[in-house]
C-alpha cells in the first residue's frame, strides 16, 4: 500500500524518505509497516507544533527501530574495517546524514536525488563514447554523439551502457547493494572517472562538430573545383554571348584572369554538348557551345552532329552598352558609321567575330 | 525520575490501555498518551511499539484513505491484546503496589517497635 500519494508539506516527505533511507537494511515488509502512515502522523504534528517537531531523522530512525524490536542499525562493512579511518569515515557519514536530514537541507536533497536518473544516463553516455572509441575504424558520418561509428552500431551501445548504468544505479546488478569496499570504490571512481571525462567528451565533440564543417566545407569546394563554372551558386551550362551593341556573338572564347579557360563542366556534358576544336583538342571554354537533342555517350555517336545546333538564347539581342573607355563610334550622325555597322554585322554573320569585343577595346 | 526512564517497561501496556477503548491512528495515539499524563512520550516510540504489537498479533491494522492528505494508519485491540492487557494490567497493579508499600515508608514491626520506643 502507498501511503505518499496525496500531497504532503514537503519537509515531512524528505523527512519520512529520510527515516525510510535510514532503515534500508530491513526487508520491504517491515520498513513498509514500521513507516506506513507515518506521513499522516507527522503532519499532524507539525500542524500542531510546527515544523520543529521533526527533530534527527537519523535519532528518530533510531527510536522507531528499537521500539518496534528490531536490531539497531548495522554499520555498512566498509566503516568496519579499519580503526582510525574506519572512524573517522563513520563520523563524515554521520555528519553528511545530519546534514542532509537538516529542515533547510532535505527538501533540497530529496531533489536532488529525484536528478538520479539524468545522472545514470549521463555516465552511461561518457561510458558509451569510450566504448565507441574501442570500435576499430571511424566513420565520418555516424551518430553526432557517439562519433566514429555507425548510426545502428552507436544507438546500440548507447542502449547498453543506459540500462546497464541504470541496473547499476537500481543496485539490481554489479555492485548491487553490496557494501564491500572494493567494489564500492571501484564504482566510486567509475562515477569520478565518468565526471572528469564529460567536459573532455564535450570538448570533442565540437571540435568534431568543427572538422565536420570542415570537412563539408572543403567537400563543397572541390565540387565546385571539379564542377566548372558557377554563377550565384548555380552551375553554368552554356553561355550567350553579346557584344556591346547587343548584337549576338559566336564563338567567343573566354580566359580568367590568369589565362586559364573559363571552360563549364555540367552533368553529362561530353554527351549533350558539342564542343569547339583546337586541332584534335577539344576546347570547352569556347562559347555558345552546340547542343545535341539527345545524349551522344559514345565517341561513334558524337562523331554524328545530326540534331545538334547552337542553342537559341533567351534573347535574340540585348540592349547596347557603352563604356568610358571606349571611342564613342560615332554611330550618332555619319552614314560611314551605318556602313561599319553593317559590315561587322555581316562579319558576325560570316562567323568569324570571336573576340569580337576584344578588338574593339583596342 | 525521568519519565522516559520508567516507561521503557510499561510502554507496551501504556499503549494497550489507550487503544483498548476505541481504534486509532499513530499520532492519535501518541495524543492519548501525552492528554493522558505521559507527555513525554517519544511518537516513534510509540509508533515503533505498534508495530512491535501488531507483530506479535496484539494489535490489528487497517489503512483508511484520506481524500485531503495521507492515508492514516489505524490500530485496533485483538483478543491477544486484550489478554496481554489484562495479564500485564494485574502484574502492574501488583507492582505498583508493592512499589507503594516500599514508599509509604517502613512496615510497623515488634522488634523495631521497642528498639525506637
Amino acid at each position: 500500500m502507498n501511503t505518499t500519494e496525496l500531497p504532503v508539506r514537503p519537509d515531512v516527505s524528505a523527512f519520512v524518505a529520510r527515516v525510510r533511507e535510514l532503515l534500508d537494511d530491513l526487508s520491504d515488509e517491515d520498513r513498509l509497516e514500521l513507516t506506513e502512515g507515518l506521513e499522516a502522523d507527522l503532519t499532524d504534528q507539525v500542524a500542531e507544533h510546527g515544523g520543529a517537531v521533526l527533530g534527527d531523522p537519523v535519532e528518530y530512525a533510531r527510536e522507531l527501530r528499537a521500539a518496534a524490536g528490531f536490531e539497531p542499525a548495522a554499520r555498512p562493512s566498509i566503516l568496519r574495517g579499519g580503526v582510525g579511518l574506519g572512524d573517522l569515515a563513520r563520523e563524515g557519514v554521520e555528519r553528511w546524514d545530519r546534514w542532509i536530514s537538516h529542515p533547510r537541507v532535505a527538501p533540497v536533497w530529496q531533489g536532488i536525488l529525484v536528478l538520479r536518473p539524468a545522472w545514470w544516463v549521463l555516465r552511461a553516455w561518457a561510458a558509451a563514447v569510450v566504448v565507441a572509441r574501442l570500435v576499430p575504424g571511424w566513420y565520418d558520418y555516424g551518430f553526432v554523439w557517439l562519433p566514429g561509428v555507425e548510426q545502428a552500431t552507436a544507438l546500440l551501445i548507447l542502449l547498453v551502457c543506459v540500462v546497464g548504468s541504470t541496473l547499476v544505479g537500481l543496485g539490481r546488478v554489479w555492485p548491487g547493494g553490496s557494501t564491500a569496499v572494493l567494489a564500492r570504490t571501484v564504482l566510486l571512481l567509475l562515477n569520478l572517472g565518468a565526471i572528469l571525462a564529460v567536459p573532455v567528451i564535450l570538448g570533442q565533440l565540437e571540435q568534431q562538430s568543427w572538422n565536420r564543417y570542415d570537412d563539408g566545407y572543403s567537400d563543397g569546394q572541390w565540387d565546385a573545383g571539379q564542377g566548372g563554372l558557377t554563377n550565384r551558386g548555380n552551375e553554368v551550362c552554356n553561355i550567350s554571348a553579346y557584344d556591346a551593341e547587343g548584337q549576338p556573338l559566336t564563338g567567343v572564347q573566354l580566359f580568367d584572369q590568369s589565362g586559364r579557360p573559363l571552360a563549364v563542366g555540367c552533368y553529362d556534358q561530353q554527351a549533350v554538348k558539342v564542343p569547339w576544336v583546337l586541332g584534335d583538342v577539344t576546347r570547352w571554354n569556347v562559347y555558345p557551345l552546340g547542343e545535341r537533342d539527345r545524349p551522344a555517350r559514345s565517341e561513334r555517336r558524337r562523331a554524328d552532329l545530326t540534331g545538334a545546333a547552337f542553342p537559341t538564347p533567351d534573347r535574340a539581342t540585348a540592349p547596347e552598352v557603352t563604356n568610358p573607355l571606349v571611342p564613342e563610334p560615332r554611330s550618332r550622325d555619319g552614314r560611314a558609321d551605318e556602313k561599319e555597322a553593317e559590315g561587322k554585322r555581316s562579319d558576325r554573320e560570316d562567323g568569324r567575330s570571336g573576340g569580337t569585343a576584344y578588338d574593339r577595346r583596342r | 525520575m525521568d519519565q522516559t526512564q520508567l516507561l521503557k517497561g510499561v510502554l507496551d501496556l501504556a499503549v494497550l490501555a489507550v487503544v483498548q477503548g476505541e481504534d486509532g491512528y499513530g499520532y492519535d495515539i501518541v495524543r492519548r498518551m501525552r492528554d493522558g499524563g505521559l507527555s513525554e512520550v517519544g511518537d516513534a516510540s510509540v509508533y515503533g511499539t505498534l508495530r512491535r504489537l501488531y507483530a506479535a498479533g496484539a494489535l490489528t491494522s487497517y489503512v483508511v484513505p484520506s481524500e485531503s492528505g495521507p492515508h492514516r494508519k489505524y490500530y485496533g485491540i485483538t483478543p491477544i491484546g486484550r489478554d496481554q492487557l489484562k495479564r500485564q494490567g494485574d502484574d502492574w497493579r501488583a507492582f505498583a503496589t508493592t512499589l507503594d508499600g516500599l514508599l509509604a515508608g517502613p512496615v510497623p514491626h515488634p522488634t523495631s517497635q521497642g528498639a525506637s520506643a
